[in-house]
């Protein structure tokens, strides 16, 4: 699974779900803390279709973390504020540095899972989308109608 | 908030690096005094707990440097301060770890041009504390002119600074710091008296 995957599944996942992969790691290895969690301000890229350029949406409150294991880092950041996840983040990405990360098949059902419950969402919220065209089709008529009467 | 695990140093990135700069600027504005940075050195970590601290208080991920002598220190500074590794001749900070890389840095180091004197570099130089002979100073923030003790490393590279002849108002300031804590700044014009 790739860093880019990876993230993202962990990002998603819950504060309980990383510590157990954290935890997992942390029964055979010391993770050693280089920079503890600590609050940060990102801005945020964001492309404009129209004008074709990038501009600063603004800032958004992230959290950063760094630690090692027997001397291999790892780094994650994260949007909020969620102190203990960013660090279980950080020790899972070193595990994955040094190679030592056996938990993938768990990353993958994690992966499905949300998926799975985004794709469901999705579903419910297409039912309440409303089809503009089909409106402007029945707008005139209905004008018509309210002229002849 | 507390953490289970252990940490690497005891380096706080706010308070630490604030009651350090505070010695810096003391030690930049009365040159020839030396304030002693031990304590808050010996929360950091590797072989030059100094020249990380003073590393960690100076250089954000707007900066660029560049290190003689220590490849693992050059890591370390990387990860810590986010700052970019530079080539001498582009970096805004110079870490010198031993004295053979005196001369080549203080050669190297930009200097700032007429109109922006300002973007030159500083070198900060590990000296081993001995003392080798003494040397008389002058210039802004001395009264007079000073005779201090002074280590091999910082006689070199005052000699090899004198060498470059940089046209006022550029020029290169130094920070010399030894493996006992203690921290001595010479800013750009103050100078060598024979």
């Amino acid at each position: 699974m790739d860093k880019k995957r990876l993230t993202k599944v962990l990002v998603r996942a819950s504060r309980n779900e990383v510590a157990v992969l954290s935890a997992n790691i942390q029964k055979s290895y010391r993770p050693v803390i280089v920079k503890e969690p600590a609050k940060t301000l990102a801005m945020i890229k964001l492309r404009d279709p129209v004008k074709q350029g990038t501009f600063f949406l603004g800032e958004v409150i992230a959290c950063e973390a760094a630690v090692e294991i027997d001397g291999v880092p790892g780094v994650a950041v994260m949007m909020g504020d969620d102190a203990e996840k960013v660090l279980d983040m950080a020790i899972i990405d070193a595990a994955v540095n040094l190679g030592v990360f056996h938990d993938e098949a768990r990353l993958a059902e994690l992966e499905r899972e949300q998926n799975k419950r985004m794709m469901q969402e999705h579903a419910m919220i297409l039912n309440t989308m409303v089809n503009f065209e089909s409106m402007d089709q029945e707008a005139p008529d209905d004008l018509a109608a309210n002229k002849k009467a | 908030m507390t953490w289970q695990l252990t940490k690497k140093h005891n380096f706080d990135a706010v308070f630490d690096s604030q009651k350090l700069f505070r010695l810096l600027l003391e030690a930049i504005s009365n040159p020839t005094r030396i304030v002693d940075i031990k304590e808050i050195a010996d929360k950091l970590f590797g072989s030059y707990p100094e020249l990380l601290a003073v590393a960690m208080t100076l250089l954000d991920n707007e900066t660029g440097f560049s290190i003689y002598g220590s490849d693992s220190l050059s890591a370390d500074i990387a990860a810590l301060t986010l700052a970019r590794r530079e080539a001498v001749s582009a970096a805004d900070f110079i870490f010198v770890c031993d004295k053979s890389g005196i001369q080549e840095a203080i050669e190297k180091a930009k200097y700032g041009t007429l109109a922006q004197p300002h973007k030159s570099a500083t070198v900060v130089i590990q000296s081993d504390g001995a003392q080798a002979g003494s040397l008389t100073l002058s210039g802004p923030g001395i009264a007079g002119a000073v005779e201090i003790p002074v280590s091999q490393a910082v006689k070199d590279a005052l000699a090899c600074r004198a060498a470059q002849n940089y046209e006022y108002p550029q020029g290169i300031d130094l920070i010399f710091v030894s493996d006992k804590g203690e921290l001595m700044a010479v800013p750009r014009l103050v100078k060598v008296v024979e």
